[in-house]
């Protein structure tokens, strides 16, 4: 059997803050983090809290601006760095390659549930009639009701809202998966939809990185575990 | 051609040199057609609004040769008409006719003759708003750019208003056109009737304005188009009576109330059409 | 999605007397992006605004801008009819006051209607037809289309000037604080049609805002300007998230969280 395709190197990646309010006072997060992710893979982050996984995840989703180090990713046929991207090719590798499942949903208000899981889809040319249709499969299997899809997310609870974060999240279809804590504000009903969504989506090929505490979410979609060290405070 | 019946002013009243002035700028304002061209006008015996800037024209155009025809409101004997012909009459001493077909030069205030110009006549009208688009903007600097770089849309959005409160046009005279497909341009206070009779005609046809001190031009030939809608068309008034004097049913009609019990007469605005026709019916 | 930007700004500059009113001011905006340029008053965003869209001279720097027929213009030192030429029909402009991009004296109809018009539009049924979609399209209902803006409320006003600036289609949109002024509620439904119109037409957008959450929402790129200079500049979600200038990180910290 033929090796799957690496859809993300990262060499060397080191992250840090610096406050400048609070008298230039520098954080540490991240130093010389090197891995790699093929197709087919679900990489676990596997580290305290605090020790920067989040961090590390907004890296490569381009969130957060690397102080050094490279993260490439396999786009349209080249490997691109995330590190250096000016920001149209940024857009571009968010739109096509890379997709980020947060931990909340940032609710854009007003937006009709069903509008805003279809939006991505909308955004890489695809027709408002299939991506509305494409949208409904997938709350569907997502068992969020279908009386709530012309309704705007602000009022759902947190399982609803997480819901259709990750339904928003899915529907392009993305080569390459970051995941934080995708199914934490799930029931155990939920969770498991979600969990078997993903590990399809993992089978078919889809390249992950995730931040899991649930010890089942890890059981089902983990195929290995990548430890962090632990955060130290530079002086 | 009679003495000059009042010695002591020049000939025709303004100073040669003016005259040279005020012929450079016909000559710009010929070379642009519908282009409003600034000139120094001068104090006339007149207020403004009584036809100062048509005066100055005529003033500086006319010769010793010419016949000079004057008009207003398309009759030769109101008061004005008879007051600006006498006045060239006194200082100019020129040959005065009521007849179209023989004057060399016509000047009106807002109308323009039944009978159709021919080459070598020149027509001067009276204006007493040049800028089309005053109604609009009334700064000059603005509506100075705006006729240079052909910026015109604000004036069908006139013509929009109009037919969306009223349903049609509505102006009924001094019905803005476009000239040489180029130039926005107030024809003056003739009614929408009269604007057919510009385009292109043979004669030429000097606008003045004395009070905004402008003069503008539409030389022999030149295309003439009133604005409108494709699908509001641009249209002439037309009257369900006939001239109750001579009969004609193409002219333009006054519409005149002969006593207390408000019984009205309609005759033709232009008296020496009317006088005309009139002449042929009688085989005169 | 073509390759090639729509607009080119290279080290811009704006000078009065000795006081640089913005300098060395570079980037690069392509079809469909949306750059929010935030700052305070006297960042110099809105000089930055005025210089893009012809308005003000600049004293150095290029603003190429690609037009519709292809060609690649330097506005900066295109001949002034020429540049009010190109403006009027391939560059929106949305003012923060809608009275100082609307005619007050005229309709809604007429107001929309009359870029068209201007572009030759000699159709009655037609302009009509168009301003009515249009004021449908920025959620006013089309029996006010006869009305004077002065009927209008302020929210409605400002939708009515952006209808007026995109009629048109222009590829490219300039918009000085377009919320500012307005009702919170009013700004989060104008924030909405903006998002939504920016989305379907697929147009470039440089927004100058001092409200980072209108930045948020409506943004992918940011632009950060102190005294006149870019300080930072990057993802809106980037900069937001992850300010790297202590200016950022004042502005980003300094907003009151929901």
């Amino acid at each position: 059997m033929s090796a799957q395709p690496i859809l993300l190197e990262v060499e060397g990646l080191a992250k840090g803050f610096t406050l400048h309010a609070q008298g230039g006072v520098r954080l540490a997060v991240l130093e010389g983090i090197d891995l790699r992710v093929a197709a087919g893979e679900c990489l676990v982050l596997d580290a305290p809290s605090g020790s920067g996984k989040s961090t590390l995840l907004r890296a490569l989703y381009g969130n957060y601006r690397s102080d050094r180090g490279r993260i490439l990713i396999h786009h349209r046929g080249a490997k691109v760095d995330v590190a250096g991207a000016p920001p149209r090719l940024l857009l571009e590798l968010r739109r096509e390659t890379i997709g980020y499942v947060s931990q909340f949903l940032r609710v854009i208000p007003r937006v009709p549930t069903l509008d805003l899981v279809a939006e991505p889809l909308a955004r890489r040319g695809f027709g408002a009639a299939e991506a509305y249709a494409k949208a409904a499969s997938l709350l569907e299997a997502l068992a969020l009701p279908e009386r709530l899809w012309p309704l705007a997310p602000a009022t759902f609870s947190g399982g609803e809202q997480q819901r259709v974060n990750i339904a928003r999240a899915l529907i392009a279809e993305h080569p390459l998966l970051l995941l934080d804590e995708p199914t934490a504000a799930l029931d155990d009903e939920n969770r498991d939809r979600v969990l078997a969504l993903l590990v399809e989506r993992r089978d078919r090929g889809t390249a992950m990185v995730g931040i899991f505490h649930d010890a089942v979410a890890r059981r089902k979609l983990a195929t290995r575990l990548f430890p962090l060290p632990e955060r130290t405070l530079a002086a | 051609m009679s003495a000059l019946a009042s010695p002591g002013y020049n000939f025709a009243y303004l100073d040669e040199q003016t005259k040279r002035m005020i012929r450079r700028a016909i000559l710009k304002a010929v070379a642009v057609p519908g282009y409003q061209v600034p000139f120094a006008g001068r104090e006339m015996p007149l207020p403004y609004g009584w036809g100062t800037g048509g005066i100055q024209v005529t003033a500086s155009i006319i010769g010793p040769e010419d016949r000079l025809k004057v008009i207003d409101q398309g009759a030769d004997d109101t008061t004005n008409a008879v007051s600006i012909r006498r006045f060239f009459a006194k200082t100019a001493g020129v040959a005065t006719t009521t007849r179209t077909r023989e004057a060399t030069i016509i000047q009106t205030r807002h109308r323009i003759p039944e009978t159709p110009l021919a080459a070598g006549q020149i027509m001067v009208l009276q204006v007493p708003v040049p800028e089309p688009l005053r109604w609009l903007e009334p700064r000059e600097t603005e509506t100075r750019r705006m006729h240079a770089e052909a910026d015109y849309g604000s004036m069908y959005v006139k013509l929009y208003e109009d037919i969306a409160r009223v349903g049609r046009i509505t102006a009924a005279y001094d019905y803005p056109v476009m000239v040489n497909g180029r130039y926005l341009m107030r024809p003056s206070p003739i009614p929408r009737f009269d604007n057919p009779k510009l385009d292109r005609s043979p004669a030429l046809k000097l606008f003045g304005a004395g009070r905004e001190k402008r003069i503008f031009a539409l030389p022999p030939h030149t295309p003439v188009k009133s604005l409108d809608f494709e699908d509001h068309p641009f249209t002439i008034e037309r009257w369900a009576q006939r001239c109750q004097r001579c009969g004609s049913g193409e002219s333009f009609l006054d519409e005149i109330v002969v006593d207390d019990r408000g019984t009205r007469r309609f005759v033709c605005s232009d008296t020496d059409h009317c006088e005309t026709v009139l002449e042929r019916r009688r085989g005169t | 999605m073509s390759e090639a930007p729509l607009l080119e700004v290279e080290r811009l500059a704006k000078r009065y007397g000795e006081r640089f009113a913005c300098r060395e001011v570079s980037f690069s905006l392509f079809p469909g992006e949306v750059l929010a340029v935030v700052g305070e008053s006297g960042s110099g965003k809105t000089t930055l605004l005025n210089l893009i869209g012809g308005r003000l001279r600049p004293d150095a720097g290029a603003v190429r801008f690609r037009a519709a027929d292809g060609g690649v213009l330097d506005l900066a030192s295109l001949e002034e009819a020429a540049l009010r030429r190109l403006v009027r029909r391939e560059i929106g402009f949305v003012h923060q006051n809608p009275r100082d991009g609307l005619r007050l004296g005229v309709s809604a109809g007429a107001n929309i209607g009359e870029p068209i018009m201007a572009a030759g539009a000699r159709h009655y049924a037609a302009i009509r037809r168009a301003a009515a979609s249009w004021l449908e399209r920025v959620e006013i209902e089309v029996s006010r289309l006869d009305d004077l803006p002065a009927a209008f409320s302020g929210g409605m006003q400002q939708r009515l000037q952006i209808a007026r600036a995109l009629v048109t289609e222009p590829r490219l949109v300039l918009m000085d604080e377009p919320t500012g002024g307005l009702d919170v509620s009013v700004q989060a439904r104008l924030l909405d049609l903006l998002r939504r119109l920016v989305d379907d037409l697929g147009i470039a957008v440089v927004l100058v805002t001092h409200d980072l959450g209108v930045a948020r929402l409506l943004a992918h790129r940011l632009m950060v300007m102190q005294r006149g200079e870019v300080v930072e500049s990057g993802l809106a979600d980037q900069i937001l998230d992850d300010p790297q200038h202590p200016y950022t990180q004042l502005l980003v910290s300094s907003v009151l969280a929901a």
